[in-house]
């Protein structure tokens, strides 16, 4: 039995922020699209990040030494709840600030940290997750990309792939064997930093089932790495990445990703007069589940905030937000099927990007069979 | 904490109950916690209550308890009562309020059986053997007692959240939102825990019934899922809000 969450609250100062972000929203995000804004945290623009990082909104919570905004994780949840629900295409600033620049802060050394973190904060330094491989997804210990150590450092081969941005980032984390075979599994795993402009790096866009080029597939050819490239110690690589997951997994990213669709939805519902009882009675069941899981996930802030690290947790609010967000679609689908007279074309539009890609949601970050084997581990029965 | 302090007494007390239980009931002074000290109860607010009826919840088998607690809030000499809300709307309460406060009353008892059933799951899960190996070991049985451990989480935190408010009330969008997940979280529960169980657990003689049993009277009380998610989704589609802002107000 696992102990419950504390339920948590956002404090006023952190609160104070919200107005401030939503106006900004407002104004940047006027006459774009749902179907866009459907993409949130997979729509990469450069210039919004840059311009979200002017304002101090990349690494609200990381020292600010090092350039980040030194605030509380409650701070952040604010920001992000906000960029997420409004849409925002945070791509490509994403997997630099909520998990390289505090991975940097911890294992890198006092240059990486001094140089690569500070230009996170500014939105200059973008990062991708290398952890999949042709042969290897959710059984990540059966990675083949190898760096053998050189006089220098490291030499790395192999390749990565559905890698988020992969083709646009500067920077790559990659779990990688350093030493041992596929049979030694999590043992032998180290975590590199990769500049993705060093020669022999090659890196290719793949293109999903919407038309976008979100993913791709990295190769490394006799890639000569410096040996600071090593990230924390050698051969532990598989706990610094599971560390790492429970940031990755706690957000507030695995419950808003359909919100876009259900704010068109209630618009268009409300444009039609009054609803009728099974229109309320969807909204209702839409909301309810939306307010339970936003406060779970708040209670999970409330862990990280005091330090702790709740890989059970994060993967129990993870697994659920993310059954919650590939329901919208079906459930919206549904309704507009029985409506009669026309339905605009926009929310046809982000209906039908949901639809696609919602069957992702349970996939990224951990699949929804591996989250559910980390739960059962947590409740002590593996 | 106030509700630390009753915690243990209160625990002492209901698996102490006999057959006779009212009198012992009304003398450990705990059926007037909710009225005012100035009345000689103990001035507890609802979030202080919510931990000692998940307490409740998490025995079934209990006398009707918080139905009179909150009775009393009406009637002070109201004694093993069925149904507080009828109480409560004849002591003038309006109705709307009434049921409201139930209903939240309902989703802590609920998550606090649910939490009773996966402890119980868990414990059949590990012990019992077929294949050669405790079923507990089959990743089939594992994934759906991960989801019973989700769904112990969401009800908990539903629940808990719609009695942190005003001392003693409750909007009816927060109790919506209890009563719906919790609702919802009882049926996935008690189907995954007679899944789990086998033959035996519906057996007279085993004790999973009281668990599942009170769950299904539960859902029915006080407004079941459809009927709270028209009354939150009306009131949702009634202002302009969009979906985050309407969360964050509940």
């Amino acid at each position: 039995m696992l102990a419950p969450l504390v339920p948590a609250a956002i404090g006023p100062e952190d609160e104070a922020l919200r107005a401030e972000v939503r106006a900004f929203l407002a104004e940047r995000l006027a006459g774009v699209p749902g179907a866009r804004r459907a993409r949130t945290w997979m729509g990469f623009d450069a210039d919004f990040s840059r311009d979200l990082a002017a304002r101090g909104w990349v690494g609200l919570t990381l020292p600010v030494e090092f350039g980040g905004g030194g605030r509380s994780p409650f701070a952040r949840f604010v920001l992000i709840e906000e960029l997420l629900a409004a849409g925002a295409p945070v791509a490509a600033h994403w997997i630099a600030e909520r998990q390289s620049a505090p991975l940097l802060l911890r294992y890198g050394t006092e240059a990486q940290r001094r140089d690569i973190v500070p230009r996170i904060c500014r939105g200059e330094a973008f990062f991708c997750i290398g952890m999949s491989e042709p042969n290897s997804g959710s059984d990540l210990a059966s990675v083949r990309t190898r760096a053998e150590q050189t006089a220098t450092g490291w030499r790395l081969n192999g390749s990565k792939i559905w890698t988020t941005y992969g083709h646009k980032a500067h920077y790559m984390v990659a779990l990688v064997r350093t030493s041992g075979g596929p049979d030694d599994r999590q043992a032998g795993l180290s975590q590199l930093l990769i500049d993705l402009k060093t020669p022999g790096v090659t890196a290719r866009p793949i293109r999903d089932l919407a038309g976008d080029e979100h993913f791709s597939e990295v190769f490394f050819e006799d890639v000569d790495l410096p040996g600071d490239a090593l990230i924390g110690q050698e051969g532990q690589g598989w706990s610094q990445t599971n560390a790492e997951l429970a940031f990755e997994r706690s957000g507030p990213e695995r419950l808003y990703s359909s919100t876009v669709l259900i704010d068109e939805w209630m618009d268009f519902i409300r444009g039609r007069g009054g609803p009728t009882e099974s229109e309320a009675e969807l909204a209702g069941r839409m909301l309810a589940r939306l307010a339970t899981l936003r406060n779970m996930s708040l209670a999970v802030t409330g862990q990280l905030a005091r330090g702790e690290s709740p890989v059970v947790e994060a993967s129990m609010v993870k697994d659920l937000g993310a059954s919650f967000e590939q329901s919208i679609p079906a459930l919206i689908t549904d309704h507009l099927a029985s409506v009669d007279g026309p339905v605009p074309a926009p929310l046809l539009a982000t209906l039908d990007y949901l639809a696609g890609m919602s069957p992702t949601f349970s996939l990224r970050g951990g699949t929804r069979e591996i989250l559910r084997g980390i739960i059962a581990r947590g409740l002590g029965l593996r | 904490m106030r509700e630390d302090l009753f915690l243990d007494p209160w625990r002492r007390l209901l698996d102490g109950l006999g057959v006779d239980p009212w009198p012992e009931l009304v003398g450990s002074g705990f059926l007037d916690l909710l009225r005012p000290e100035a009345e000689g109860g103990a001035g507890l607010d609802l979030a202080g209550l919510f931990t000692l009826a998940f307490e409740v919840g998490r025995r079934p088998w209990t006398p009707r308890v918080l139905q009179t607690i909150l009775a009393r809030l009406a009637d002070p000499e109201a004694l093993d009562c069925p149904d507080a809300e009828l109480v409560l709307v004849a002591g003038g309460k309006d109705p709307v309020v009434a049921r409201a406060l139930c209903a939240a009353i309902d989703a802590a008892l609920m998550a606090g059986a649910i939490d009773t059933l996966q402890a119980v799951t868990l414990d059949y899960a590990s012990t019992r053997r077929q294949f050669g190996r405790e079923i507990s070991k089959f990743q089939a049985i594992q994934h759906q007692i991960a989801v019973m451990a989700e769904e112990v989480m969401a009800a908990r935190m539903a629940a808990e959240i719609a009695m942190a408010g005003p001392p003693l009330s409750v909007s009816a969008e927060a109790a919506a939102v209890a009563k719906m997940r919790c609702g919802e979280a009882a049926m996935v529960c008690a189907g995954i825990a007679h899944a789990v169980h086998g033959a035996i657990g519906v057996s007279a003689e085993h004790d999973l019934h009281h668990l599942t049993g009170a769950l299904h009277r539960l859902r029915l009380a006080h407004g079941g899922e459809a009927y709270w998610a028209r009354k939150l989704g009306a009131w949702a589609l009634s202002r302009s809000d969009d979906a985050a802002t309407l969360v964050r107000s509940l």
